[in-house]
């Protein structure tokens, strides 16, 4: 009798001993990374950055999306990058000419959509970073934006779970770190491709593609007119250019110049990408125009000689470019073709908070 | 007879020490072994120390009063006589001296042994360095930001942060000045210096050279171009500002001629 | 008698310039600014530039105590402060006869070190080196009736390692702050002195070559000179020599691991002055050096003054 109770006391209490060896979490499963499979837009011009260092995968994408939508990379948690870049609006801040940051502190710009950012050489309207994967620590630092520092965000993040866990899984060091960080919100950034909308089935000869009369016109005054500094199948050429908006003295906004110093850059701003213009009002910089009507008004009647006004704004008696009132009725019709509607419903770039 | 022998011994007993003399031949260098070696950089104005809150007026006639002197040093090569070269590994050689900190030693470790006549580094980061992106750059990000090295409202690094106040004929008034130099994406101020080390470098295991590094503060303002803080100060008039343009490539080429080596320690436990 | 009195303080001066070679090895160690090893004021101290004073006999053992100043700078800058090192010498030596025209010289130094840096003290204490001399006679005026007698001597010696040196004395204060020099140093001499009635002229040429120690260093070769003037005052028993000279030393610059070293190269010129007295068997004397001109270490080392005090026992 008590040899049987000896073995089953022994027999229970390794069995105990197994299980409780079993349970240590640390011993979970990383879930497996791959490359993210995106496709390159053959019409497009050559990727200007280096993305075989950050290459896309599936768990730094997800990790970057992630981060994208969480405010706790502001300094009192209420801002996220998709507060200024909202989907549905091709990532601008619809409505806002200028941005409201943290403490409802006002920015002096507009906020340029987030899209085909790998085939851009410098961002922002200064060119304040020509880094994919150090863009992102301008926002952050900005005052009247985030207002954080890449420490403090890691701090936080180190705290949840959930990103310790995406952190391990998307980088070989498995750290929650400020150079993994950045690389995640690089990697999403990076995937982020607007290349199907009207006119790109029309170049591609796909069904949806068929322009009509007016279009027509419309792409033909534009190949004309606009398509020397908005060029290529992205839409802008990279260059900062002055183009004649008078200086708003409020916001004394010097442009390329705060960030290069020359005073040959003074009031020269990058060129957008016009995809998606339909929906990314308000217009210019400092988000001034109200329409896609009060821009082409201004290119038109508005153009003033300021300090380094581009060259191409100076090829007629009058400054600007000269439109009749139906030119400019086929060239609204012909940019709202650039409207990628798949672009702005795609859930791989959203994510629920 | 006697006296003389006596004489003559007591002169050859003398004198036979002058050939048993011999000094030690240098050990052969096994290359196979590494050793340490030590950068002090001791900062300094116009050949006076640098103390910071003092004041002292440059050639163009204006008073300065430094309050900040940081810079980032990198991409550190040792030269041997013959040429060669070694270069100390990029991913841990981005370093920042700042005199505010207290930091102005740089320690560089697995250093093959072998005799070094010049140094050459880099004042400030490489662009190649900046766009990679690396993990390793991004902590010096963070060391960096805290040492008031990195930009504000656009990414990049400050490889010099030359801060105080100054008067000058313009302002009699002290005013603030923020030198700041550095990359931004129009153009590349990163510049790399060679020096020449009066006496020679000997890295050997257990031996630790020290490298004596005196920095020129003034230069980066009245170098072999002269820059004026006075032709620099904002609309305003509260203060003056280079951060950008053509003065930061001016600076560039002023700083060539900032650092020299005054002398070299070798031998173990030689550190400041 | 007076002829041997004379004569006794002749060659009281020509050891006394020789003395004087040996100290002077002290200011070239000085000058070693940035180095590991010594080179140090204080190591040889075989003292004898603030003038030996054995006046009454050429056989002797004494006491000597000798003191020396010298600033140094902390630091490379034009600004940078000045630092007070201070080195006491107390010195045995004796001169012994080993032939009529052979002497040999024994110095023993032992030092009392201090120096006051920025962030504190320190203070080095302990036997120095060993040095040892031979001087022969070459040549002596015979005729005492003669206006001028002139006496020549030529000499060599060797200074022993027996102080210690310590590698951690160093930095950018002066680091001849050493007990020893470690390494074996090397001299020859000649002195021609001439006298005419109470006064006389002692003039000395040395040339010290010196040699690397087991730290890879060598101390830059030393070429000394200097005259003296002085005049004998008998009353009774009791002898007054006072005294007026130049000197000066020049030195190369110093080498580790066979490179020159920046800043070791020196030269420094001195005005010296001293009394000494004597009565029956016992001697007594005083000397100070003040420097003249100098550019020691590229002017990051001043010596300040030297003054030496002695007492002898006559053999």
């Amino acid at each position: 009798m008590k040899n049987i109770l000896f073995r089953l006391m022994a027999f229970s209490s390794a069995l105990i001993l197994l299980c409780a060896c079993q349970d240590d979490d640390s011993y979970e499963d990383i879930p497996v990374n791959e490359k993210f499979d995106f496709k390159i837009p053959d019409r497009f011009p050559e990727i200007k950055q280096d993305i075989n260092s950050n290459y896309p995968t599936k768990w730094g994408v997800a990790l970057g999306r992630k981060l994208f939508y969480d405010s706790r990379l502001s300094k009192d948690n209420t801002i996220s990058c998709s507060f200024c870049h909202e989907q549905q609006h091709a990532f601008t801040h619809h409505g806002h000419d200028l941005s409201h940051g943290i403490n409802n502190l006002e920015g002096i710009r507009n906020a340029p959509s987030v899209q085909n950012l790998i085939f851009q050489t410098d961002y922002f309207y200064d060119g304040a970073s020509n880094s994919m994967q150090m863009l992102s620590v301008v926002p952050i630092h900005n005052p009247v934006e985030m207002d954080e520092t890449l420490p403090a965000i890691v701090a936080k993040l180190k705290q949840d779970p959930e990103y310790v866990k995406m952190f391990r899984a998307a980088f070989e060091n498995g750290e929650v770190s400020s150079s993994n960080l950045l690389n995640a919100l690089a990697q999403f950034m990076t995937i982020m491709i607007s290349a199907d909308s009207k006119y790109d089935k029309y170049v591609r000869n796909e069904s949806g593609g068929n322009f009509s009369s007016q279009e027509l016109k419309g792409l033909e005054l534009f190949k004309m007119n606009c398509a020397s500094c908005h060029a290529t199948d992205i839409f802008t050429d990279n260059s900062f250019r002055n183009n004649g908006l008078p200086p708003n003295l409020n916001l004394n906004d010097l442009g390329r110049e705060t960030v290069t110093g020359f005073i040959e850059d003074r009031y020269k701003f990058k060129v957008p990408s016009l995809r998606n213009v339909e929906l990314t009002a308000p217009y210019m910089h400092d988000g001034r125009f109200g329409s896609l009507q009060s821009v082409l008004n201004f290119y038109s009647d508005g153009v003033q000689n300021t300090q380094n006004l581009d060259p191409l704004l100076q090829q007629h008696s009058k400054a600007g470019i000269p439109l009749t009132n139906e030119e400019k009725e086929a060239l609204i019709a012909f940019l709202k073709t650039l409207t990628d509607y798949e672009y702005i419903k795609n859930p791989l770039f959203y994510y629920k908070t | 007879m006697k006296q003389n022998i006596k004489a003559i011994a007591l002169f050859l007993f003398t004198t036979s020490f002058l050939i048993s003399c011999s000094s030690d031949d240098t050990a052969a260098i096994d290359e196979n072994t590494f050793g340490e070696a030590q950068l002090y950089f001791d900062n300094g104005v116009n050949g006076d120390k640098l103390i910071l809150g003092a004041s002292y007026t440059n050639s163009n006639n204006e008073r300065l009063t430094i309050n900040r002197l940081n810079y980032i040093i990198s991409n550190i090569i040792f030269i041997k006589s013959d040429g060669t070269e070694y270069v100390y590994p990029k991913n841990k050689s981005y370093f920042i001296v700042s005199e505010e900190s207290g930091i102005n030693t740089i320690n560089l470790t697995d250093i093959p042994a072998g005799d070094y006549k010049q140094i050459k580094f880099g004042l400030g980061v490489d662009n190649q360095r900046y766009l990679e992106g690396e993990t390793a750059q991004q902590e010096f990000w963070d060391y960096a930001t805290s040492l008031d090295m990195v930009w504000t409202w656009s990414t990049g690094y400050r490889f010099i942060n030359f801060e105080g106040t100054f008067t000058s004929d313009s302002n009699p008034e002290s005013i603030n000045f923020q030198v700041h130099q550095g990359s931004n994406s129009a153009t590349d101020n990163y510049r790399e210096i060679m020096l020449n080390l009066p006496t020679t470098a000997r890295v050997r295991m257990g031996d630790k050279p020290s490298i004596h590094i005196i920095a020129d503060a003034n230069v980066i303002l009245d170098g072999i171009n002269k820059i004026k803080l006075s032709d620099n100060i904002n609309q305003a008039g509260t203060s003056a500002a280079i951060m950008g343009g053509e003065n930061l490539v001016k600076i560039a080429a002023n700083t060539q001629a900032m650092f020299k080596v005054d002398h070299v320690h070798n031998g173990s436990g030689t550190e400041h | 008698m007076k002829k041997l009195l004379i004569l006794f303080l002749l060659l009281n001066q020509t050891v006394n310039a020789q003395f004087k070679n040996l100290l002077s090895d002290q200011s070239s160690l000085t000058d070693a600014y940035f180095l590991d090893d010594c080179d140090a004021c204080g190591c040889s101290a075989s003292g004898g530039s603030m003038g030996f004073n054995s006046m009454l006999s050429e056989k002797f053992i004494g006491v000597r105590y000798m003191y020396q100043k010298y600033q140094s700078r902390d630091g490379v800058f034009n600004n940078s402060p000045w630092i007070d090192e201070n080195f006491n010498t107390v010195q045995l030596w004796g001169r012994i006869p080993v032939s009529s025209k052979m002497d040999v010289m024994v110095l023993a130094p032992y030092h009392f070190l201090n120096r006051e840096k920025m962030t504190d003290s320190q203070s080095l204490s302990g036997l120095g080196d060993i040095t040892l001399l031979t001087f022969y006679n070459l040549h002596q005026t015979q005729n005492d009736t003669a206006t001028f007698h002139h006496k020549i001597l030529v000499g060599g010696g060797i200074k022993v390692p027996t102080g210690v040196f310590n590698n951690k004395n160093n930095g950018s204060i002066n680091p001849s702050f050493q007990l020893g020099t470690g390494s074996w140093d090397y001299n020859l001499a000649t002195e021609y002195i001439v006298r005419a009635n109470n006064f006389g002229l002692n003039t000395t040429l040395s040339y010290v070559f010196k040699t690397e120690n087991h730290k890879n260093y060598k101390f830059g070769n030393q070429f000394n000179y200097g005259s003296t003037l002085f005049y004998t005052i008998l009353v009774d028993q009791l002898q007054l020599v006072p005294q007026i000279g130049v000197a000066g030393e020049t030195y190369q610059a110093n080498q580790e691991f066979k490179e020159d070293v920046p800043y070791t190269k020196g030269d420094i010129f001195f005005g010296k002055l001293g009394i000494e007295a004597g009565y029956r068997k016992f001697s007594a004397g005083i000397n100070v050096m003040l420097p003249i001109n100098q550019n020691l270490t590229g002017g990051r080392v001043e010596a300040d003054y030297r003054l030496a005090f002695n007492i002898n026992y006559i053999l």
